[in-house]
């Protein structure tokens, strides 16, 4: 294709925004040009017969060749190439293939959500009947009619559902008709959106991707996988992790698109905000000068609005604690003050709308009759929304994977496209608006997902066992021959699998019914936490136990899609443990507080680096109290009311862990190079005892600042949820391993989820990363600001934290790496 | 490979034939707490009439005091508070009830004879040594389970309190299915459990259930566990009543079930939360209690043709091998029975074979009927012989196969007057009894899974395979009794609950296909 005199676009570009954006003042820190790319296509009947080939309107891009050729050679592949690329294709074409040579074949599709397990059942009906394909797609789940399951199950072709719903499926293989004729015949297994699987819900989907497998050998079907990502940095590792099978990767986009300017805005300090305060005299409070920036969602609804009034369609990202029916609100108010003032057809779309809702707004998206739509991150999954001109992301959304899903978003076929990054207020968005090149290298982060919990994978056992009797020949899909004979003893001797058998013979479940309808997705213990609203609706995923301590305690106010929440109640005994809230508007926040307590460390590797240097990782007891909160003022920072109880029981983790521990005199020798005053004690500090020593004291607030910061910036390299990780710092720890000074860093749930694991195994990118940041953030203050090394879920009120002496404390680790 | 344990727990073992067991009543502190007493435990003490009544955790305290304790005359004893001795007149055995082993005598003989049933201890066959000393932890951490505080228990426990053959270990601490064998490098203990589930342990055991339990004790140390829903009973037992409702009843003078069935579902809609159609359906709920008959619905038809009752004992839970399919042929009383089982260790599919043939054969056309069928007994026999004889399959799936428990309950076509909706709990309500003791679905399986175990020992394990056709057979005869009761009643249109008022025979027409 050849394109003359490329005609940019009168507003979708970055000269092109500056130029007409109104009072434009510099907002614009970078930007990154992507030039335009020409479809690398191959011809169809090349790859698949002609009987499909001749079906289809277009060639096959480079990608969906590889992979449909890797599929005939029988390979499992994980595609991660750009959201529009055709990803569904690829599978649809297998899902044809594989009909037109055995008509009884089928595929299982599985899918993160239900809004787009019933797009992709659209879209998949639409493609197979174009290409004359005799075939039925159907989804299955838990909205579907009890009378229809039965049918679905004797007589669809492909079954598309969710991780839940399978674990609940699996189970009824042999008692529900129709699942053994639909497990005989599997040929594929499609696992979309892989990326999405991370964490505590990455775990158990692995376990009942193990699962699936492991029964399907009982099925004689040994179906091929494809899994599509996200760009993510270890597709193979990861999908090996989440299925254990071997996998080839399609990374070549071949796929066209137009010309696309990538633009990062830091939203402007509100002049007359701070010379106002100035005239007054006020004191800078902990947000110094940040204090006085306008907003992230004030300035992003700007850019909206911009946009939109030039008659470019534009879907703005929010984050997960911005609304959108808010931000859908500021994107109206800013084009109605737009000096050309003008109304723009705006709509939120986010999960807690009814299908219907979301349907038709899919659908003005697709046919371009709505100006712009405030989203959540849900629409950056492959939900069908057409091509848009322009995407405005909302404060960083927390991974380089995610900004390129949005970003995909924007451009129709090869048409330009602009995206605008309108920086937030935290650790991540300012290192990003620091380091753009961060934004635009080769790299991306690696999915993190472990299969190492034990009692996750304690309870799929139960449920394999359920499934089908487990045998020695179950070693390796579910657990190594170790962990699994020893995983069975455990059983046998609480007396929920068969006793006086070995797995030589066969072990039988002998526990309650319906093990599987206690197995939670979003915890490792089954005792999930479900929000409700007492005066309304609120749509919020179920909480895990050691978050809903921390953060959802009575008292505990929180943010979610924008409004602010109290929590009234919290049933922990319940049935179904039970958070209750009502909406709150109070100008308040809530922090809370935390005792911690580290034993009983068994390290499983370390690194020693010399000179009393060492990185540890391993497992511990991390006690943590969440007895008391504060409560304080938003606009201030200060402690309005406070200490009071939480309410929450102490939570007892038994976790995985990484460590580095400093050598004995680290402390003396740390404080002789500083020469810069030493900061004066807090009055937290003076409460403090053992702390009281001003060198101490500094010291502490170092080895604080380090493990704050390497928290914060470990998202920077992996798709961690950071509010998944704690800490601790300390200048003695009773380990005798430990000589001297320490930080912890470990995973926040009960038996780990693989991230501080991932954290010590890339530890020198991360530390290089804190470093560079701590040495460079705009605060510039020995105490550090919330957008380097100060946290909201400290335990310690931030308290003693030193910006300079963890930056120093960084470097000499990192001088021994 | 280990030799396997042709015994490898106690509890497990197959009692005498035909012996009667005692009973006891395990009562969980919250079930005392959250339900009406006078309602729901006294009707869980009259439906299950135990020997003696256990509290246990959490929160036992709260069982053995009035208002319990003024309900009945049955003793009710919480062991962790004070140490008591009871003697079950006739069977054999004593229970000791102790808060530590420190309060026991020297032996089992010594027990003081005041505490004790009349005929004092000469006859001791067994002993259940009753306390809450003991709990279970399970930590997936380190692959473990733990039986805490065994060490001290056993420390306190007297030298006369040994004998394994003469003394079961039981804790309410832990739960009634749990059961163990302690060995420690002298002596062996074997351990049961009488309590609700307390700990967590993760997706095999439903924590949150509190319920009542019943354990039926042999004198050779064999325990049955079964478990109920407290909602099961008194007004809450009803369609349609939970504890609002229930509550609602009892302020309008409405006690019992048989006050309920003794109104007019007019007169309980007028309470408020009731409409027309709760109204009806609890009334017809009580109804059938009342007067032990099926209570028909709308709607609903029944096969045609002379049904084949059947049942089948598998090898687990969700077994792969149905080993046994105990057939009926004909009616409840008079029917033939015919067991098909597996004859050699390694012919798992003769007796399936021989069963297809005659179906096929001699019983061709006739629809099949199992309880909870579509749940567990046709998919098995389907999955077996997908395995091992296809050539069957086409022949089974195009069998009419019909399931009275799901005809009842899921599509709601009839009331069973029974206060839950097992076989055995439904089949009595109706007026069958029972030949056999002590076998379950459970036990079944496990004196299989051992004869197989043990194909390769010179002296391999031999059931007694007549015991467990036997058992089969008063499960099919109980299938076929209820079966006969839907009949009788949907020879009743709907609303003529009385006995005397049946009418003339109605259509039994319907399409085959409703339920294949
Ligand atoms: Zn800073
Ligand atoms: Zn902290």
């Amino acid at each position: 294709m050849s394109r003359n005199a490329p005609q940019r676009d009168d507003v979708l570009s970055e000269e092109a925004l500056k130029e007409s954006f109104p009072d434009y003042s510099g907002q614009v820190t970078a930007s990154e040009h992507v030039p335009a790319r020409d479809a690398d296509t191959v011809p169809a009947e090349e790859i698949i017969r002609d009987e499909l080939a001749n079906q289809l309107d277009n060639d096959l891009y480079r990608h969906q060749a590889k992979g449909l050729k890797a599929l005939a050679d029988d390979e499992n592949i994980v595609v991660t190439t750009s959201t529009s690329s055709g990803k569904t294709r690829i599978y649809a074409l297998q899902i044809a293939r594989n009909q037109l040579d055995n008509p009884d074949a089928t595929a299982l599709c599985i899918y993160p959500m239900k809004a787009l397990t019933r797009d992709q059942e659209r879209t998949l009906n639409d493609r197979l009947a174009e290409w004359d394909v005799d075939t039925r797609t159907e989804v299955y789940d838990g909205d579907t009619k009890r009378d229809r399951k039965r049918d679905i199950r004797s007589n669809a072709d492909t079954i598309l559902t969710n991780p839940a719903g399978l674990n609940v499926y699996l189970p009824r293989h042999n008692t529900d008709s129709g699942w053994s004729r639909f497990y005989n015949n599997l040929e594929l297994i499609v696992v979309d959106e892989a990326h999405q699987y991370s964490g505590v819900m990455g775990t158990h989907v692995a376990w009942i991707l193990r699962r699936l497998r492991r029964l399907l050998k009982y099925y004689n079907a040994d179906p091929q996988f494809v899994l599509t990502t996200a760009t993510i940095g270890n597709p193979a590792e990861h999908a090996t992790r989440l299925t254990s099978e071997e996998f080839t990767v399609i990374d070549e986009d071949g796929s066209p698109h137009g010309e696309r300017d990538i633009v990062l805005w830091k939203p402007p300090i509100d002049e007359e905000a701070f010379r106002e305060a100035e005239e007054y005299n006020m004191d800078p409070s902990e947000g110094g000068l940040e204090e006085f920036r306008i907003s992230t969602g004030e300035e992003a609804a700007k850019v909206t609005a911009h946009l939109a009034i030039n008659k470019r369609q534009t879907l703005q990202f929010c984050s997960a604690r911005q609304g959108t029916e808010i931000a859908a609100q500021k994107i109206g108010g800013a084009a109605r003050d737009h000096p050309r003032g003008y109304y723009v057809d705006t709509k939120a779309y986010h999960g807690g709308l009814g299908k219907r809702t979301r349907r038709g707004i899919e659908a003005q998206l697709q046919d371009g009759v709505v100006d712009a739509v405030a989203s959540t991150n849900a629409l950056e999954l492959g939900i069908d929304i057409g091509g848009i001109d322009a995407t405005v992301t909302s404060g960083y959304p927390g991974t380089r994977q995610s900004f390129w899903q949005q970003i995909g978003r924007a451009g129709r076929g090869q048409t330009d496209a602009l995206s605008v990054l309108v920086g937030g207020a935290d650790a991540m968005d300012s290192y990003i608006l620091d380091n753009p090149s961060y934004l635009f290298e080769d790299d991306v982060e690696d999915a993190v997902v472990s299969i190492e919990n034990e009692q996750v994978y304690a309870d799929h056992l139960c449920v394999a066992a359920k499934e089908r009797r487990l045998t020695d020949e179950d070693a390796g899909i579910l657990g190594e021959e170790d962990r699994l004979s020893e995983m069975v003893s455990m059983w046998q001797e609480a007396g929920v699998l068969e006793r006086g058998v070995d797995l030589e013979n066969g072990v039988h479940y002998t526990g309650d019914t319906r093990p599987e309808s206690r197995i939670s997705i979003y915890d490792t213990s089954g005792r999930q936490y479900i929000v409700n609203c007492i005066d309304g609706e609120i749509d919020h995923d179920p909480v895990a136990k050691e978050r809903a301590y921390r953060d959802y305690h009575k008292g505990a106010l929180f943010l979610h899609d924008g409004e602010q929440y109290e929590v009234v109640e919290v049933e922990h005994d319940a049935r179904t443990p039970r958070i209750l809230v009502e909406e709150r508007t109070t100008g308040r926040y809530t922090q809370t507080l935390s005792d911690k307590r580290i034993s009983n460390l068994r390290p499983e590797m370390s690194q020693d680096l010399g000179n009393g240097y060492k990185l540890w990782f391993g497992r511990a007891n991390v006690d943590i109290d969440y007895a008391q909160y504060l409560v304080h003022n938003i606009s201030t920072g200060e402690v309005e009311s406070g200490p009071h109880p939480t309410g929450s029981p102490p939570l007892s983790l038994d976790t995985e862990l990484m460590w580095v521990s400093l050598p004995s005199d680290h402390l003396s020798t740390t404080i002789s190079r500083l020469d810069e005053p030493l900061l004066q004690p807090t009055k937290h500090a003076e409460e403090d005892t053992g702390l009281t020593e001003p060198e101490q004291y500094t010291y502490a607030g170092g080895i604080h600042a380090a493990e704050h910061g390497i928290i914060q910036l470990a998202p920077l390299e992996l798709m961690i949820d950071n509010s998944d990780i704690g800490g601790l710092s300390t200048p003695r720890h009773p380990d005798e391993r430990i000589p001297g000074p320490v930080w912890f860093v470990h995973d926040g749930i009960d038996g780990g989820i693989g991230f501080s694991r991932a954290i010590y195994n890339n530890f020198e990118n991360i530390a290089e990363r804190t470093y560079d940041h701590l040495d460079t953030c705009d605060c510039q203050r020995r105490r550090g600001c919330p957008l380097c090394v100060m946290s909201e879920h400290c335990g310690n009120q931030n308290d003693p934290l030193d910006r300079v002496v963890g930056r120093q404390i960084l470097g000499d680790v990192m001088d021994r790496l | 490979m280990v030799p396997v344990e042709t015994d490898p727990l106690p509890g497990t073992r197959l009692p005498q034939e035909g012996e009667t067991p005692a009973t006891v009543l395990a009562i969980p502190g919250p079930v005392v707490k959250q339900y009406d007493v006078h309602d729901v435990v006294a009707d869980a003490i009259e439906a299950i009439g135990p020997d003696i009544i256990i509290a246990t955790p959490p929160n036992s305290t709260h069982v053995a005091l009035p208002p319990v304790t003024r309900i009945t005359d049955i003793p009710v004893v919480d062991p962790s508070r004070s140490a008591s001795y009871h003697a079950v007149g006739g069977s054999g055995v004593l229970f000791a009830m102790v808060p530590t082993p420190d309060h026991l005598p020297p032996t089992p003989t010594d027990v003081p004879r005041e505490t004790g049933g009349s005929g004092g201890f000469a006859g001791l066959e067994h002993c259940y040594l009753v306390s809450n000393c003991l709990e279970l932890t399970i930590d997936p951490h380190h692959r473990e389970t733990r039986l805490e505080g065994i060490d001290e228990y056993l420390d306190s426990l007297p030298d006369g309190w040994l004998d394994e053959s003469l003394i079961t270990h039981v804790s309410t601490g832990l739960r009634a299915e749990y059961q163990a064998r302690y060995e420690t490098a002298t002596d062996t203990y074997p351990i049961h459990g009488a309590g609700p589930p307390t700990s967590s342990v993760g997706a095999a055991i439903d924590e949150n259930e509190r319920p009542l339990i019943e354990l039926s004790v042999y004198s050779n140390g064999a325990i049955r566990v079964e478990t109920h829903d407290p909602t099961n009973f008194g007004l809450q037992g009803l369609e349609g009543i939970g504890p609002t409702k229930a509550e609602r009843l009892r302020d309008h003078g409405f006690n019992s079930r048989d006050a309920i069935a003794g109104t007019t579902p007019k007169a309980l809609a007028k309470i408020r939360g009731f409409g027309e159609k709760t109204a009806t359906a609890v009334h017809k709920s009580a109804t059938a209690i009342a007067t032990g008959e099926v209570v028909p619905r709308d709607g609903g038809t029944l096969p045609n043709g002379d049904p084949v009752f059947i049942d089948v004992e598998t090898n687990g839970f969700n077994g792969e091998i149905a080993w046994l399919v105990g057939v009926l042929d004909g009616g409840s009383e008079e029917g033939h029975y015919l067991p098909f089982r597996q004859q050699e260790h390694d012919d798992p599919i003769g007796h399936v074979d021989a069963f297809m043939s005659w179906l096929t054969g001699v019983a061709g056309g006739r629809p099949v009927v199992a309880w909870n069928g579509y749940g567990f007994d046709f998919p098995i026999i389907k999955r077996h012989l997908e395995r091992d004889a296809p050539e069957w399959v086409d022949d089974w799936e195009s069998r009419y196969q019909f399931d009275p428990l799901y005809y009842a309950t899921t599509q709601g076509h009839a009331t069973f007057p029974a206060r839950s909706n097992r076989l055995e709990a439904v089949a009595a309500a109706l007026g069958w009894e029972s030949t056999t003791t002590g076998v379950d679905g459970g036990t079944a399986a496990r004196e299989y899974n051992t004869w197989q175990q043990t194909a390769n020992q010179s002296d391999g394990y031999q059931p007694d395979w007549d015991r467990l056709e036997a058992y089969c057979e008063d499960d099919v005869r109980a299938l076929a009794t209820v079966y006969e009761a839907l009949q009788d009643a949907s020879r009743r249109p709907p609303g003529t609950e009385m006995p005397k008022n049946r009418t003339g025979e109605q259509s039994r027409q319907g399409s085959l296909s409703d339920f294949s």
